[in-house]
Formats: structure tokens, C-alpha cells, sequence
């Protein structure tokens, strides 16, 4: 799906890359506050993760940044500020500002065939150097 | 048997400085984004690099970052002056945390930052003493794609 698509169905307001918005392609989905959840969890092999969150300080964009995950939609209708935006503008993160909640903003993308994000599989053979 | 990395980079990181908080990473991602290394092994090295980063910000008082990168692995070593770990074992817990309040409203310092280190590299080691610091070295090889 066309993250312009995206954009359109949680009815939000585009706030960073909106010249991306019919290049990026997204199919799955991952919710989280917790950027360390997002790092711990998301595969993003294929770079086509949506982060949903109600997190606004630039974290999000740098977590979003280290997994190639290329939109962030801020739910709750909660103010990103300008550092947030201005960081994700020169990373080529599109930022998406919904006023639904994530429990919704997931559930409408979940009926529009947003498949949930691929998990990482957790190293269990890590030894000590 | 220490072998001559094909290149090294110091990054300088300062304690409580959340603003800037993912900088180093970021620019680490860049450089091996340049020296061409696989995508899925750049994510495993930023998620180390980045949890390295945070926690020093958000633990101690300052610290370094280096980026060794060899023919067949990467290799970090994040080295801080701080307060130490009282107790490793308990620190490698997921879920367990000390952070302050201001880390945790960034979506940090929910006790995942070492575990999530241990499980996106092929080797960890832990060095710490009270009230001096800790150095933390992380092993990613090239080759085996975890």
C-alpha cells in the first residue's frame, strides 16, 4: 500500500516527506511507545514497516532510521515538535499525525489488509568475547 | 591474535545529552551503508550501537564509541566513566531498569537495552566497576546471517 493510501485512511495530517508519499510502499505494521520494543522486535527486513506510537521527541525518527522503517504515524492527535519533523525531513521519514488512537489507527489499517510487522528472531547463541 | 581493522572511528558521547541521542549511530549507519555491508547486518550492528548510545546517555557521564570494522566482522566497543553496574545478571534481565523518568518518556529505559544488544550480536562482553564505568564490546560477524 502507497503510504499516501495510508495517509488517507487514519484521516491524518502528513507532516514530514510528503514528496514520498507515493514512492514509499508499506505493508506491515508495528505498534509500540517503547522504542526499545521496536528495536527488540521489528525485522523490517523488507523496509515496508509502519511504526505506530504516541511518541513525538526525535527518537522515533532515529529508532525508525536504524531499521529502515519508512512511516511513522503519532496517534492520539499529539503535537510532534519541530526537532522531531526537522530530523525526519533529512532522513526521508514520512510522519503521519492521526487523531485517532492506536488501538483504532491499527484496527483500520488492520481491515485494509496491514499485515502485522515480521518479528526478529531472538539470538539465543550469542557467546562472550 | 588481533587482526588490523580495514577502519576505526571514534565517536564522543555525553552523558544526559538526550537531544543529540542517536547521532553517533546514525552516522555509523552511514559509513558501513558506504563500505556496502548487508542491510540486515547494518540494522543488527545500529540496534547495538544505538542501545550503546542511549545508555550512556541516559546512565552515565560520558563516554566513547568505537566502530572497528575487520574483513569478517564488526566489532564495538561503547566505554563510559559512570557509575558502574552493581549487578550484571540482573542488568541482562529484560525488564529490569534503573533509568530516570526523563529516558523513560523518550521510549527508553524499560530494562531491553543490554538483552537487545546480547540478541543482535554473535559475541557480548561486559566490564564494569562501581563508580568508574563500564565497556561494553559487541562482536557482529559478516558472514552468518543471525
Amino acid at each position: 500500500m502507497k503510504a499516501s493510501k495510508v495517509a488517507e485512511l487514519v484521516e491524518g495530517e502528513v507532516l514530514s516527506g510528503k514528496d514520498l508519499l507515493d514512492k514509499v510502499e508499506v505493508n506491515t505494521a508495528f505498534a509500540a511507545d517503547l522504542m526499545s520494543d521496536v528495536l527488540a522486535y521489528v525485522e523490517s527486513e523488507r523496509n515496508d514497516v509502519i511504526l505506530i506510537t504516541g511518541i513525538t521527541n526525535p527518537q522515533i525518527v532515529r529508532t525508525a532510521e536504524m531499521l529502515d522503517i519508512p512511516v511513522i504515524i503519532v496517534a492520539r492527535g499529539k503535537k510532534v515538535p519541530e526537532e522531531t519533523v526537522k530530523l525526519a525531513e533529512e532522513k526521508g521519514i514520512i510522519i503521519i499525525s492521526t487523531k485517532n488512537i492506536v488501538f483504532t489507527t491499527s484496527g483500520i489499517l488492520y481491515m485494509n489488509g496491514i499485515k502485522p510487522a515480521k518479528l526478529r528472531v531472538r539470538g539465543e547463541n550469542t557467546t562472550s568475547c | 591474535m588481533e587482526k588490523t581493522p580495514l577502519l576505526v572511528e571514534k565517536f564522543t558521547i555525553k552523558g544526559r545529552d538526550y537531544e543529540h541521542g542517536g547521532e553517533a549511530s546514525s552516522k555509523i549507519k552511514s559509513i558501513l551503508k558506504r563500505l556496502g555491508i548487508n542491510s540486515n547486518i547494518i540494522k543488527r550492528v545500529c540496534v547495538c550501537a544505538y542501545e550503546a548510545e542511549m545508555n550512556i546517555i541516559i546512565y552515565a557521564y560520558e563516554g566513547v564509541m568505537t566502530l572497528y570494522v575487520y574483513k569478517d566482522m564488526i566489532k564495538l566497543i561503547a566505554e563510559d566513566v559512570g557509575p558502574g553496574i552493581p549487578d550484571i545478571e540482573l542488568a541482562m534481565k529484560e525488564g529490569y531498569s534503573t533509568a530516570p523518568p526523563e529516558a523513560i518518556e523518550l521510549g527508553f529505559g524499560a530494562g531491553m537495552g543490554l538483552p537487545n544488544m546480547k540478541n543482535n550480536s554473535d559475541r557480548m562482553n561486559i566490564e564494569t566497576e562501581l563508580n568508574k564505568g563500564t565497556k561494553v564490546t559487541l562482536e557482529i560477524d559478516l558472514k552468518n546471517e543471525k
